[in-house]
């Protein structure tokens, strides 16, 4: 399904989905499938049936490509209702959405033309054909142009200068500006232009609240919206591809991870995909053969960040001497590890392990070297205290570190490193603050780099096969860039390689990008998170999707079996 | 003569205070219970020094291990010791405990007798005080606590206070009320004595029995009410621990390591025991009908 | 009579107008509920979240907010909150989840605690009494959550096992989409009722029965119950037209006193069960530091505290000779 060099891909909504993971409740994990489902023959035919989903999350609005709206379980909830040109696979690829498209290819480089071919039987459920009015509607709304829309990103688009259409509009001829290699990650979950027009408050407020899209051009609808409760998705009888077998799904809203074991032992929930923890795997695990589960490759990474402004973070030995008295091997035996035996320390932070592109780069701090961090040290001018912390200029090496108070894997991976640095003659204390107050300190709302209050941050963003939000991190000046690091080496490779339109050619750049910072060490990758999946075992066909897609891509598949 | 009638007061007052704990001394599960308190809390406040393991020491050897020999609780996920950190939490939770009580005691009763002492408009004004007070969700506080200071546990416990004074409040605000009639208040008062000495002096050591009762039961309110903040992840922050943490983080183990749920709840509910029978024993001590009744 | 109910009233108004400028204050001191825009990636452009900023109002000085926000809650409109949605049917909708587990926790406590209770005081002393009090006292000294928890954890899947069929829910106030009757609904909403109910049920109780246990002794020692029983009523009928009545005077103040702090308990019970109540929208609106919504919460909340305290004051009254001369 995925040609695996091709790595540009889907959308500015799966990344703005990119959300960094706050506390656990909207924490965006993903994996890479280990356990494939059941495609027996005999279940194939069967139609009916009905399965309970459980999300933590409610949808607060249905367009997820607005900044106001766009929760990663909306995005899971409506893979099935709005068509996408690129989807992301299990495997943690990209590949043409052959339902909806014939062919998408670009058709010529000066200036960048791509050409998509949209399957003539494409209709939307209320028989108006997907068109390449659906295509110049997303383009138009989130080009930057409207002023006082609500868009999550206008990455890539703001690149077109024009989306035209020929041929009854089944043929999209898109033309760029500017070479923009991830062209693929465009025109993502689309909405009816026909529909959006007319609908009071439009892009930004059309599908607000409780105003449900009545619309689909997916295997399923929407209906039932019930809010608080559930909301449910029924075949879409003008679906043009193969039916969904299943009747209904029932998405059901703000069961957390603490209640969802007693619930799917009580048949009350089918399937969830919570937060793994080691309590909730073992639970979940008790509950066989009733209830399965997959554990996946999670796209989300945890990392430690230095504030650069410190002046003892500031200089790179006392970073590297950091790096070198950790031990991120048994901080991943302390957290990951303890649920997912093939959990393992991650070595560089723009492709993931998992990712096909993944090389790793930060071997020369696998094991631990205390002899060598404390030389460091000392060869910058630190004198060892009486405390058997290190000082300079009388100051000593007494360093903060900062996370979401209440997650349990980060609260251990504070106390992990707090007693390995220790043995270096670092002092850690910890700064830990509830869910979004902890975002604060590293990312003040004033913007004012001055306002940022901590020394090392510990939390997870999630990667994607479409990097180029990377220079948004780790670019010179950028806001989310809270390092304050800036090296220009590196901003030429991020502006070249958002150029380059050649997928291993453009991998490399990253993965060079990634050596750079290694050298430099403003940010330590720790660990992946992998994904969880449970569900009960009647359910055929369950493949975990662990990119921002997640379990429900091929729910159209899914069917109940009688036991 | 003011003072006379203070010195004829404070004999009386000592006088009442045997006569309460030779009743409190009859009530046998109230002497048991208050016993067993005092070990609870000075296990809970030395018992951290004596036993062997730290509340935050990490055995290698036990991650995630059963009640054993050398973990009698078992272990956390990441090797930490449950009764170290049960003991730990223990401390905490009775601090924050006996701060609130203390506090909420001392602004209870004096509100409630300011209140009660001058009627009129300063009552009005403070009894709508106390109905503010009852109204703010004291959850937004200590969202607000938890997003700024990290909540440390002295500060957990005064906001819990500010919380729960109202009930000590409208107890001594009652009895003031009906007590500032009496005569002996009255001749008080027009023996030149200020408000400050009658509500001192007379009024409060009659409303004694309802105040120390109060106070006592607070105790076992505010252990309650810190578990509830953790539990909703509000409260005591880590690193610290307290009791109601411990129930938080080990809710979701209740079925695969039991001990993580089970130990810390049964301190709670130990402790809260507790001190609710020796509030009951108190008030029955402090009753005066109580001699014709056992 | 009326004159106290409208005096109190009157206070009451005061007392919420009070609150919600110190909420008000609070919530803004939470911080910037935009802050999280910041820090999305790839980043959300200034222009769009400057676009929000005005949209809410939040550009506005905190004064001119709170302004504009009283200006709407007096005539009924609690304004949107930070996602777009009105806040006053989003409370409405999550108060009636809480009343629904709130009051049905009442009405089982407060029959359970007036049976334990008289039995009890009428048994003083017998082995029923001396149990019934250290069970009051033993569920006054557990954790709401703990005690609900247990519930949970064992009677749900027992029950439903033992008996062979889906009695008892988990989560949620009830199935969604469920196709049925009548009495199929009633059985769905019941059985996800229960267990919640009865955590909340359990701990009320407690501190009633104790107390009615108190009024009860209190009666039975009363001159004109001696009197009652002096000339020859049966001890049965002593016990209930009496005794039992007269205790129930300041019973219902307790209860109606009590009710608003059920609603806290029921804070702590809906996080365990996953009921989407009160308890969730106060969360939700502390951390997302939605200021309309956290206001509409306190608006709807203070009414029901100073509601039942009110209600309290009026039933003594009227219950009450005594209060009412003066």
């Amino acid at each position: 399904m995925a040609t695996r060099h091709k790595s540009l891909g889907v959308g500015p909504l799966a990344l703005v989905v990119v959300v960094l993971l706050m506390a656990s409740a909207c924490d965006p994990s993903d994996r890479g499938v280990t356990v494939a489902g059941d495609m027996d023959g005999e279940v194939r035919s069967v139609r009916g049936g009905r399965v309970t989903f459980a999300s933590d999350q409610e949808p607060t609005g249905w367009n997820v490509a607005t900044a106001s709206d766009s929760l990663l379980a909306t995005g899971m909830i409506v893979e099935n209702v709005y068509p996408s040109a690129f989807v992301q696979t299990p495997e943690l690829d990209v590949a043409m959405n052959d339902d909806l498209l014939v062919s998408a290819a670009q058709v010529s480089d000066e200036p960048q033309v791509v050409e998509y071919r949209i399957r003539e039987e494409a209709v939307w459920s209320d028989g108006m054909p997907i068109s390449a009015e659906d295509f110049a509607y997303a383009w138009r709304q989130q080009n930057g142009s409207v002023p006082g829309n609500d868009v999550a990103s206008t990455v890539g688009y703001e690149q077109i200068t024009s989306v035209e259409g020929s041929g009854d509009a089944k043929v999209v001829t898109v033309t760029f500006a500017e070479p923009f290699g991830e062209w693929q990650s465009l025109f993502h979950q689309l909405l009816p232009a026909h529909v959006m027009s007319h609908l009071p408050g439009g892009w930004s407020d059309g599908l607000d609240g409780t105003r449900l899209p009545e619309f689909s051009g997916g295997p399923f609808r929407l209906v039932d919206y019930v809010p608080g409760q559930s909301v449910s998705l029924v075949r879409n009888d003008a679906w043009w591809g193969q039916p969904a077998r299943l009747d209904e799904i029932v998405v059901r809203f703000g069961i957390d991870a603490a209640a969802l074991p007693q619930a799917m032992a009580n048949s009350e929930v089918d399937m969830a995909y919570p937060q793994p923890e080691l309590d909730l795997v073992q639970q979940v695990e008790d509950l066989a053969p009733e209830i399965e589960s997959q554990m996946s490759w999670g796209l989300s990474f945890e990392h430690l960040d230095f504030n650069l402004a410190h002046p003892f973070l500031a200089k790179r030995e006392v970073r590297q001497a950091i790096a070198l008295g950790l031990d991120r091997n048994t901080i991943v035996q302390a957290t990951v590890a303890q649920f997912d035996d093939r959990a393992q320390r991650l070595d560089n932070r723009i492709w993931l392990v998992g990712q096909p592109q993944y090389e790793a780069h930060g071997q020369r701090y696998a094991g631990r070297d205390v002899k060598a961090a404390r030389a460091l040290l000392e060869a910058a001018g630190f004198i060892e205290g009486r405390d058997g912390i290190y000082q300079l200029g009388g100051r000593r090496l007494s360093l903060r570190i900062s996370t979401t108070a209440g997650n349990r894997l980060r609260e251990d991976t504070e106390l992990v490193i707090l007693d390995q640095l220790a043995d270096v003659g670092i002092e850690i204390t910890i700064d830990n603050r509830e869910g979004s107050a902890v975002f604060d300190k590293f990312f003040p709302g004033s913007g004012n780099p001055a306002d940022r209050d901590f020394d090392i941050a510990l939390f997870a963003w999630t990667g994607s096969p479409f990097p180029s939000f990377n220079s948004s991190l780790y670019g010179s000046g950028s806001g989310q860039n809270h390092m304050g690091y800036a090296n220009p080496e590196l901003d030429a490779l991020f502006d070249q390689a958002l150029a380059e339109d050649d997928p291993e050619a453009r991998a490399a750049l990253y993965n060079r990008a990634d050596e750079l910072l290694w050298e430099d060490l403003p940010t330590i990758p720790l660990y992946t998170k992998p994904t969880f999946l449970p569900y009960r075992s009647t359910i055929t066909n369950v493949i975990d999707n662990p990119t921002t897609r997640g379990p429900l891509w091929n729910a159209e598949q899914w069917a109940v079996r009688a036991r | 003569m003011g003072e006379a009638s203070a010195a004829v007061q404070a004999t009386a007052v000592s006088g009442r205070a045997r006569s309460v704990a030779r009743q409190f001394c009859r009530r046998r599960l109230a002497v048991a219970s208050l016993v067993m308190l005092i070990v609870v809390v000075l296990l809970s406040l030395g018992g951290g020094a004596v036993w062997r393991w730290d509340h935050d020491e990490r055995d290698p050897a036990a991650f995630s291990s059963p009640p054993s020999k050398v973990h009698p609780m078992g272990t956390d996920g990441i090797g930490r010791d449950v009764l170290a950190q049960v003991l730990q939490g223990a401390q905490r939770s009775v601090q924050v405990a006996l701060v609130v009580a203390v506090i909420s005691t001392a602004v209870g009763t004096l509100v409630g007798a300011l209140a009660g002492y001058h009627r009129g408009a300063v009552d009005a004004v403070l009894m709508r005080l106390t109905d503010v007070a009852l109204v703010v969700p004291s959850i937004a506080v200590f969202a607000l606590l938890a997003g700024s200071s990290g909540g440390g546990w002295l500060t957990v416990a005064l906001v819990i206070a500010l919380f729960s004074w109202m009930s000590v409040a409208r107890v001594v605000r009652g009895v003031v009320l009906s007590l500032r009639e009496m005569g002996y208040v009255e001749s008080a008062r027009a023996s030149g004595a200020g408000p400050a000495q009658i509500i001192a002096t007379h009024l409060l050591p009659n409303a004694a029995g309802p105040i120390i009762v109060s106070g006592t039961l607070a105790v076992a309110v505010a252990i309650l009410a810190e578990s509830g903040l953790s539990y909703l992840g509000l409260g005591i922050q880590p690193p610290d621990v307290s009791l109601g943490r411990l129930i938080e983080t080990g809710q979701q183990a209740v079925h695969t390591r039991p001990w993580l749920f089970y130990f810390p709840g049964a301190v709670i509910v130990v402790i809260c025991l507790c001190v609710n029978f020796v509030g009951d024993g108190l008030r029955d001590a402090f009753d005066p009908t109580t001699d014709t009744r056992t | 009579m009326g004159g106290l109910v409208v005096r109190r009233a009157a206070t009451a108004l005061v007392v919420l107008a009070l609150a919600s400028v110190v909420v008000h204050l609070l919530v803004t001191a939470l911080g910037d509920p935009l802050a999280e825009l910041h820090r999305r990636n790839p980043p959300v452009s200034t222009q769009v979240i400057e676009a929000r900023r005005q949209d809410l109002g939040l550009d506005r000085s905190a004064p001119q907010r709170y302004a504009e926000w009283l200006g709407g809650a007096v005539q009924g409109d609690l304004g949107e909150d930070i996602d777009g949605r009105r806040v006053a049917p989003v409370v409405w909708r999550h108060l009636l989840v809480t009343l629904r587990l709130v009051v049905a926790a009442v009405a089982v406590a407060l029959v359970l605690a007036v049976v334990v209770g008289t039995y009890a005081a009428a048994r003083q002393y017998s082995a029923a009494d001396h149990a019934a009090t250290f069970a009051g006292f033993l569920l006054l000294s557990t954790p709401v959550f703990w005690l609900a928890t247990l519930l949970k954890e064992y009677v749900a899947i027992w029950t439903n096992q033992a008996l062979g069929f889906q009695v008892l829910y988990t989560v949620g106030p009830q199935t969604p989409n469920l196709v049925g009757g009548f009495w199929v609904q009633a059985a769905d909403r019941l059985g996800h009722l229960a267990l919640p109910a009865t955590a909340l049920a359990l701990v009320l109780f407690a501190s009633w029965s104790r107390f009615q246990r108190a009024a009860t002794l209190d009666g039975l020692e009363s001159n004109h119950v001696r009197l009652a029983r002096a000339t020859g009523a049966s001890p049965r009928r002593v016990l209930v037209r009496h005794v039992v009545r007269n205790a129930l005077v300041p019973l219902t103040t307790v209860v109606a006193v009590d009710f608003s702090l059920a609603f806290g308990g029921a804070i702590l019970i809906e996080k365990v069960f996953a009921w989407q109540g009160m308890g969730s929208l106060l969360v939700e609106g502390v951390t997302e530091r939605d200021p309309n919504l956290v206001m509409g919460w306190l608006m709807v909340t203070g009414v029901v505290v100073v509601g039942c305290n009110l209600a309290a004051d009026v039933i003594a009254a009227a219950l009450d000779p005594r209060v009412r001369r003066g």
